[in-house]
């Protein structure tokens, strides 16, 4: 599959381009040049005809792509992002289109006080805050023109907290002990979330159950506060690392 | 009382002059200055055209900055002027307030939408009274045998001047508003109903429950 990757220089963007470089042929983009033996295509991704540019003849697009604090960078980004990459696949009818964001952009404050199996599919309410608020708005675009365009099937990948093999590092003098330490309920490991990222991307579409799906990625953690049941369950995700070791409550 | 208004609709701009006991200030751009003064803020430039991508992008930037400048200088009641138009439903569906907005994809439409989504959100976070108060247009008199949905100029002005007055139990609410007419696409029971969701002295006194 022919695959734009839009932000493809943020934290995530590394470790996704690493297991889908062998399999797909992918194009990288982002603000920021990068250092890559992939095809790298300079997008902003708030400029309409940049995006469309990148998004020509590609077969799906994977949406990476986040400003938080900034409040008109973070509208630019996070919700005409989202315009410009809907209205690109629109045009030159890209089946596939994966975003990804925050948990929080559909579980904000307001549902905070609930403690047990939070799924994706509730309805959203993420608050004022600019990052969540700005990332809703760019999904509701995405969801818009996925119900107006029957032949676009999109599958929201939601995140929050990232960790890389150093959370449970022995403490030296280099590395930090976190074993035992607190951890949010939503956390992952990086190659987890690329290879849900990569199961959303190869997943036949026919198995979908509607065009549009929406996944909480994160370990498998005792608390239960959130449910990851459909994204293993849809896209047969299986987190490798558990975290549970770090858990402590 | 003053009543600031965000400009947007030039139609609407001009019969909110008819509204007695509020001094209406329309202004092109809301600042601290002139919200500081008002006891009511109601936003029309969620009606404004928007054809490119950028204009869109700005505009609902626009509307969340005029939200948060509200809720810092203490607005009591802001009032959101949508359209009817956001709910693109079959014409046999009877759709009323708690249907969920089904948009068209085109910038106008979708704008509307999403400065919905974040009235919406503000109205959830900050305990002040929000009205959403969609409107079927066109706003004209001179009733057309073809249209099915449409307000008439007295029914609008009467229509906020009822929202103005009401001091509403929730803080977050949606009225549908057309004039009555047949085969009359939307129902406009909870805005006739209004008297129902304001608050009384009653609401806010403890009745101990009656021994059974």
């Amino acid at each position: 599959m022919k695959v734009l990757i839009l932000g493809a220089n943020g934290m995530l963007g590394p470790w996704l381009s690493k297991i889908l470089k062998d399999d797909h042929e992918i194009i990288e983009s982002d603000l920021n040049e990068i250092e890559t033996n992939t095809n790298f295509v300079k997008v902003d991704i708030s400029n309409t005809e940049e995006v469309l540019n990148a998004s020509e003849k590609v077969d799906a697009i994977i949406n990476l792509s986040v400003l938080r604090t900034d409040r008109k960078l973070a509208f630019d980004v996070n919700m005409k992002g989202n315009l410009n990459m809907m209205l690109a696949a629109e045009k030159f009818r890209i089946p596939r289109v994966i975003n990804t964001g925050p948990h929080f952009q559909v579980a904000g404050p307001t549902y905070e006080n609930y403690d047990h199996e939070i799924n994706p599919d509730i309805p959203p309410q993420p608050g004022v805050n600019i990052y969540a608020i700005s990332k809703a708005l760019g999904q509701e675009i995405c969801e818009v023109f996925t119900e107006k365009n029957e032949f676009i099937f999109l599958q929201t990948l939601l995140f929050y907290n990232f960790y890389d093999k150093d959370l449970l590092k022995p403490n030296d003098k280099k590395g930090v002990d976190n074993t035992g330490k607190d951890l949010t309920p939503f956390s992952v490991r990086w190659e987890d979330a690329a290879e849900a990222i990569k199961l959303a991307l190869e997943i036949d579409l026919k198995r979908l159950p509607s065009r549009s799906e929406k996944y909480f990625i994160f370990a498998d953690l005792p608390h239960n506060k959130f449910s990851n049941k459909k994204a293993k369950e849809q896209l047969r995700w299986s987190p490798k690392y558990n975290l549970k070791d770090a858990w402590n409550r | 009382m003053n009543l600031l208004v965000s400009s947007g609709h030039k139609d609407i701009e001009n019969l909110l002059n008819q509204i007695d006991n509020y001094e209406v200030e329309i202004v092109n751009e809301i600042t601290e200055k002139n919200i500081s003064k008002a006891d009511c803020l109601l936003i029309l430039s969620s009606l404004e055209n928007c054809s490119s991508t950028e204009e869109f992008n700005l505009k609902i930037q626009g509307i969340y900055n005029t939200l948060a400048l509200s809720v810092e200088q203490g607005v009591n009641k802001v009032i959101m002027i949508s359209s009817l138009e956001i709910l693109d439903y079959k014409k046999s569906y009877t759709v009323t307030e708690n249907w969920k907005p089904k948009p068209k994809k085109d910038m106008y439409n979708l704008s509307l939408n999403l400065s919905e989504i974040v009235f919406k959100e503000f109205g959830r976070t900050f305990p002040f009274q929000k009205i959403l108060l969609r409107v079927g247009f066109p706003i004209n008199d001179k009733l057309n045998n073809n249209l099915n949905c449409f307000t008439s100029k007295k029914d609008f002005v009467i229509t906020i001047s009822k929202i103005l007055k009401t001091n509403f139990k929730n803080q977050f609410e949606v009225f549908h508003v057309q004039s009555e007419c047949d085969h009359q696409r939307y129902l406009t029971n909870k805005l006739n109903d209004l008297e129902r969701l304001s608050s009384s002295i009653d609401d806010y006194y403890y009745y101990p429950r009656k021994k059974l």
